[in-house]
């Protein structure tokens, strides 16, 4: 729609509360798509929910928020994905450039971040496969992905990681934004 | 003769009639179709919306006469509301008010039902505030309505479906 829009001349925004465009892809692929979104003029925010919709003056306004990291099976949350404001110009923390989203957040290359979310989540995408290939498992291979996509450098992983399927797609509020298809016009 | 009916008319239902006369001409589909517009592509909504498709009926993979002259019955605005097992009926109701059908055998295609994300002021607003979900094509018609008014601007939340159309757009030089 994005681009049936834009060729009709409007002006676009695109609002996608994972880290990446496509994030059912690998993070080199949604790059690509990203790279061609900027090209095009859309605008896009990653790693940004919304919350809100509002209509008033003539004019519909979105709100929300920098996307929370999962939250453990504890309720714990990581520091660097701390709750933002979300007004008119971009908040500390808000990803607004594509090239800053594939640069702080999908290299590795001179990282010196505690423990790379990359060898961490592999490790939990292991897991995970070892219980659907065990029959137990009740999400769909491809829920992961998004987290497995938002490997890089800094970001602290979580303490622990949940037990099973059900309570990773709980813990993550991907699964929301894979299903969430709204225009605001 | 065997009474196949079927509720829903997208590409389950419409794929389990063809090929149920395919497999015994004997066999009678009737289709239950909640809409109007049995057999149209979703998926192609967008390239009607940018002007590639000019006329929304070129979104149907088959038209109505094609479907019925392959010998399936259309039922069309018209919804399921019950079924009875034990007298084997389903109950509808159309624009003929409330009919129950009898059936030997019964499919259900009505595909899924889209999930609203938990956004505030979504249960209020709708298209004519200008604030869209697209669905079925019912819900192209109040978009394109809006685009009619001449927006500037327009906000995509999640655009999980529509990212996909960008590597396939990206080749052709034709863009703007």
């Amino acid at each position: 729609m994005a681009e049936a829009l834009r060729t009709r001349g409007l002006a676009m925004t695109v609002v996608e509360q994972l880290p990446q465009v496509l994030s059912t892809v690998d993070a080199d692929l949604a790059d690509l798509v990203a790279d061609e979104l900027a090209r095009h003029d859309v605008r896009v925010h990653t790693s940004t929910t919304i919350t809100a919709v509002d209509h008033a003056g003539g004019r519909i306004t979105v709100s929300g928020h920098a996307t929370r990291q999962p939250t453990n099976h504890r309720g714990h949350r990581s520091r660097v994905w701390s709750e933002q404001a979300f007004g008119g110009g971009a908040p500390n923390g808000m990803v607004t450039s594509t090239k800053a989203a594939a640069g702080t957040c999908i290299r590795r290359k001179g990282c010196d971040g505690p423990r790379p979310w990359g060898r961490y989540l592999r490790t939990a995408r292991t897991r995970y496969d070892d219980q659907i290939s065990n029959g137990r498992g009740g999400v769909r291979r491809g829920g992961l992905s998004p987290l497995i996509g938002d490997r890089g450098c800094g970001h602290q992983p979580p303490k622990g990681w949940p037990d099973g399927p059900s309570a990773i797609a709980q813990a993550s509020p991907c699964a929301a934004a894979m299903v969430a298809n709204l225009t605001v016009v | 003769m065997s009474r196949l009916r079927i509720v829903g008319g997208s590409d389950a239902g419409i794929s389990a009639g063809l090929r149920a006369t395919e497999l015994d001409p004997a066999v009678e589909p009737l289709l239950v179709v909640a809409d109007a517009y049995p057999n149209f592509s979703i998926c192609g909504i967008p390239y009607h919306v940018s002007g590639e498709v000019l006329d929304w009926r070129s979104l149907a993979h088959r038209s109505r006469s094609d479907l019925e002259t392959a010998g399936l019955t259309l039922r069309l605005d018209t919804t399921a509301q019950r079924i009875d097992p034990a007298a084997r009926t389903l109950t509808v109701t159309g624009p003929g008010g409330v009919e129950a059908i009898g059936y030997d055998q019964l499919v259900i295609g009505t595909g899924a039902v889209p999930a609203r994300p938990p956004i505030g002021g979504l249960d209020r607003l709708g298209p004519a505030d200008g604030v869209h979900v697209l669905h079925t094509t019912g819900d192209t018609f109040a978009l394109t309505d809006t685009l009619a008014r001449d927006p500037a601007t327009a906000v995509i939340v999640g655009p999980a479906t529509s990212g996909w159309r960008w590597p396939k757009r990206c080749a052709p030089a034709g863009w703007p």
